[in-house]
């Protein structure tokens, strides 16, 4: 009886001991770990690659062109427009833009647009913009000329 | 006829599509001494295989703003070596280093801007280049994994073979008596 009775107390004796310290580890400390995956920074964009006036003569002002700008990287970017360095006429000189249809012309050399990072990461932030050709000043002289075309390069830079 | 030709000029020719250009991260810093090689990692992203056209530009000595039309000087002539792929094949995804050499001690803003050969998207990175420690060195606080050996998770274990032992002891006696 005394045996079962020593032996009773001493398992209980463990059993509040182990109670005591916890075997599962949170209770240890009250820790919560905490997980998330942290991205690098980057900058991410697109622009349509073909964009036609149809047809156009010296004197007028071309059809506005709607021209789609996403960011979808994961920072605010300024963007702008040049012509190629490989065009050497001048028709593509006379392109003006639009952020907002109210707003004048801005000249090609001027145009600069702010396109906030989307809101949600994976997301991306579409941006329109208006495009013309502006030849309603163009003073020279212009020969037919078919299928005339230029590179326009958008350049994305973080603000 | 007609009808059908215009079925295939608008809808088995679609002539406008969307070419996307990333690049990481959005700043790259090179902090060190003069005739000192600095090296950084970017990372270049495409839709499927292109070719990469590189150039860089550079602000007056001393200006730092993140204005690009201000940045139209050559690395040369700030007297910086910068070496980096200015013309690369990449399929999707790719890292290249850009390292970085200067002769004149000074803070300097840069940007590295890359091309899809034939298409008109570029995107830039701005570069930050600091010689000779000029300006303070940037830090950073890095969240570890807390690693510590953790002594009430085992302690379990350990009363149970205490306990094992203990049992085995009392049996032992038990015969003997």
């Amino acid at each position: 009886m005394k045996k079962n009775l020593t032996l009773i107390s001493l398992m209980l004796g463990v059993m509040v001991l182990i109670s005591m310290t916890g075997i599962v580890s949170a209770d240890a400390s009250d820790d919560m770990v905490v997980k998330v995956n942290v991205l690098e920074s980057e900058i991410s964009f697109s622009v349509p690659d073909q964009v036609s006036f149809g047809n156009i003569a010296s004197g007028y002002i071309s059809e506005r062109q709607d021209v789609d700008v996403i960011n979808d990287g994961t920072v605010d970017v300024s963007v702008s427009a040049d012509l190629s360095p490989d065009y050497n006429g001048t028709i593509f000189q006379n392109l003006a833009f639009r952020d907002i249809l109210e707003d004048p012309l801005t000249s090609i050399d001027f145009f600069e647009v702010e396109i906030l990072k989307p809101n949600n990461v994976g997301e991306e932030r579409d941006e329109r913009i208006y495009m013309y050709l502006d030849l309603s000043d163009y003073e020279e002289d212009i020969t037919e000329m078919m299928g005339h075309n230029a590179t326009v390069i958008f350049t994305a830079v973080p603000l | 006829m007609k009808k059908i030709i215009l079925f295939l000029f608008v809808f088995l020719f679609p002539l406008v599509n969307a070419v996307t250009l990333s690049m990481s991260p959005q700043q790259i810093n090179f902090i060190g001494n003069v005739n000192e090689k600095l090296c950084e990692e970017v990372t270049l992203k495409t839709e499927g295989e292109a070719v990469l056209l590189g150039e860089d530009k550079w602000a007056e000595k001393g200006y730092s703003e993140r204005k690009l039309k201000q940045h139209i000087l050559d690395s040369d002539e700030l007297k910086l070596d910068l070496e980096y792929p200015n013309n690369i094949k990449i399929n999707n995804n790719e890292k290249i280093n850009v390292c970085i050499v200067g002769k004149n001690k000074g803070d300097y803003h840069g940007i590295l801007l890359y091309r899809v050969e034939g298409k008109p998207v570029r995107v830039g990175i701005w570069m930050n280049v600091s010689l000779d420690g000029s300006v303070s060195k940037i830090t950073g606080n890095v969240i570890g994994e807390k690693k510590d050996f953790n002594f009430f998770f085992i302690a379990p274990i350990i009363l149970l073979i205490v306990l094992g032992f203990l049992l085995w002891m009392l049996k032992r006696k038990g015969k003997k008596l």
